[in-house]
């Protein structure tokens, strides 16, 4: 099952993390871009104030120093001059260190007079300058000398800013080191109160999303469980469901099966009277004989059709195909409804037509028991006249049998619904033609089950014919009849 | 001439006779024995033309008997007729035996299917 709990309780988590974290990053990228901007703009300006005021009269000690040796720079009196007037104009400033190179990158003064006398004209940051550019960087330091003391832990903003002539020209460069070290702590206190207060907004959402996650994942275990629950309760039902019909086919079974020996009894026992090998009989005798193997057969049929329709339903029914002789077929159903015929004072006739193959392949005994459900059913709807069996060549690639009597019909309206379990052509309340309804329904099943078609003729009245079409199957080609 | 010999195999006397006098009208000679262990018995002295087995038996089981039957070559020319009123054993059965009747059986009908059996 997905857990939405922890799979929400740790990706969010992730992600608030992430969102912080880059909202951090973000806000301390865009205000150290101004912070660089705003420092670059005060050096600038700090270096338009210096040559104003100081270079018109430093210039020429600049030109002079041309040629001086460091230690002859560093003791010059214009140095300690310099010094002076810088420190007087930097006072309460946050610059820390000014140095000045002249055009060929010699550094002529710096506020830490070591560096007097140094070449420079190979440092990048001065060649920029000297091209005319202003370029800055943002350092810290963990020590810096500063007017000759050493601070520490500081965060130095450091310009190369070109000097120009008031014609315009470049004369020097000057570099000028600020101190912005509270600025910088400043950003990071508001960059902290910042993560502070994005952690707290996600904070207090992670916990209303918690709480709500939490509830919908309650509510979705609920439902799984009530699905599961569902789901055994149905399997259950289904289980109880195909046992109870497996059950009832099994009974169905047993029962025809119990009740076939004793039937079987009472049929051969009438037969062997009627036969006479107990005796001749007198007329009536025969007769009565005739009565008790005519409702045999139809208990017996009626056992038949509540089996196979119970084998129908349950799906269990399959065909089983051989060749057989054809005529032995339409003899065996003929010799089974003669007995029924006779019992009702009905000719019973058959033939196989010519041109219909002497061995055909196909399920015998559903063929039987479809042939017999349709020439029961013509015995029992034909008050008088005949029934005949016909097996004739339908067509090419298919052999029929067709049962055609001279009873009572069926209306057209009838003739759709009698392929139905349960359905009559008669009206239930005429007790001359009570069946169990299952006949045709049966033949119908078996008939689709080997690929064939049942068709109807008939008109009320003037008797009907059941065609059973089948497709054609012959063990070895076409073994035609009298061939 | 002897007539060929039918076994008949079935427990229930009624049937039994009914079907001993059906197979005497299409001219075989029947003998009825009504258990399973007993048909093994009198199977390992004759070599009947005909044998009329009923699947529910006492003892040893229509089934069994009918595999024993099929495993022995002794018995390749004769004709297995099973007789039961399970239709869905005999649904199942049909491709062992040469036939298969669904009991009840009539008289006419296993008289004449028994003397269309009959060896010429």
């Amino acid at each position: 099952m997905f857990r939405l709990q922890r799979y929400f309780t740790i990706t969010s988590f992730i992600a608030f993390i992430l969102m912080a974290a880059l909202l951090g990053y973000f806000y301390r990228t865009l205000a150290f871009a101004d912070l660089i901007d705003a420092s670059e703009s005060k050096n600038v300006a700090l270096t338009q104030a210096f040559s104003n005021s100081l270079w018109p009269e430093f210039a020429p000690f600049v030109a002079e120093a041309e040629g001086m040796t460091p230690p002859e720079l560093q003791a010059h009196p214009r140095t300690q001059e310099l010094y002076e007037s810088v420190q007087v104009q930097m006072a309460g400033l946050s610059v820390v260190k000014v140095k000045v190179y002249n055009l060929d990158g010699l550094t002529v003064f710096s506020t830490e007079r070591d560096q007097i006398g140094e070449d420079k004209s190979n440092n990048p940051g001065y060649n920029a300058a000297r091209a005319g550019m202003v370029v800055s960087e943002l350092t810290f330091r963990d020590t810096f000398s500063a007017f000759e003391q050493t601070i520490e832990d500081r965060n130095v903003f450091e310009s190369y800013i070109p000097i120009y002539s008031p014609a315009g020209d470049i004369e020097g460069v000057f570099e000028i080191y600020d101190d912005v070290t509270p600025l910088v702590q400043r950003l990071e206190q508001t960059q902290r109160k910042i993560i502070g207060g994005v952690v707290a907004i996600l904070s207090v959402l992670y916990l209303v999303l918690y709480v709500i996650v939490r509830r919908a994942d309650g509510i979705i275990r609920e439902q799984y469980s009530a699905l599961q629950q569902n789901e055994a309760a149905l399997r259950l039902a289904r289980d109880e469901a195909l046992a109870a019909s497996q059950f009832k086919t099994r009974l169905l079974a047993n029962v025809s099966h119990d009740m076939r020996t004793p039937l079987n009894a009472i049929l051969g026992y009438a037969e062997m009277l009627q036969g006479g090998i107990y005796g001749d009989l007198t007329e009536q005798q025969g007769e009565a004989a005739e009565e008790i193997i005519g409702s045999s057969g139809q208990l017996l049929h009626f056992v038949n059709n509540l089996l196979d329709q119970a084998q129908l339903n349950a799906g269990k029914l399959k065909l089983n195909e051989h060749p057989f002789p054809v005529q032995w077929l339409l003899d065996d159903v003929h010799s089974l409804l003669n007995l029924q015929a006779k019992a009702k004072g009905l000719t019973l006739t058959s033939d196989v037509a010519p041109g219909v193959p002497e061995t055909i392949t196909g399920d015998r005994y559903w063929l039987r028991q479809i042939m017999v459900n349709l020439g029961n059913n013509a015995l029992k709807f034909t008050p008088a006249g005949d029934v005949h069996l016909h097996v004739f060549m339908y067509d090419d690639g298919h052999w029929a049998f067709q049962v055609v009597d001279t009873g009572i019909g069926i209306p057209q309206d009838v003739q759709m619904k009698i392929f139905e379990a349960f359905e009559r052509g008669t009206t239930p309340h005429n007790g001359e033609y009570l069946g169990s309804g299952l006949g045709l329904s049966i033949v119908k099943e078996l008939v689709s089950l080997m690929a064939g078609e049942v068709q109807v003729n008939s008109e009320a009245g003037h008797g009907s014919t059941f065609t059973v079409v089948l497709p054609l199957v012959t063990p070895s080609g076409m073994a035609l009849r009298g061939e | 001439m002897n007539k060929p010999l039918a076994l008949i195999v079935e427990d229930d006397g009624r049937l039994a006779t009914i079907f001993a006098e059906a197979l005497r009208k299409a001219d075989y000679d029947p003998e009825i024995v009504s258990d399973g262990r007993v048909a093994q018995a009198r199977l390992r002295e004759v070599i009947p033309t005909l044998i009329l087995l009923d699947l529910h038996l006492p003892h040893i089981s229509g089934n069994e008997l009918l595999r024993e039957i099929r495993a022995d070559a002794r018995f390749k020319e004769s004709i297995i007729v099973l007789a039961t009123a399970d239709a869905i054993m005999a649904e199942e059965l049909r491709a062992e035996a040469d036939l298969v009747l669904l009991k009840p059986i009539s008289f006419n009908q296993l008289r004449d299917l028994a003397a269309r059996l009959h060896p010429p």
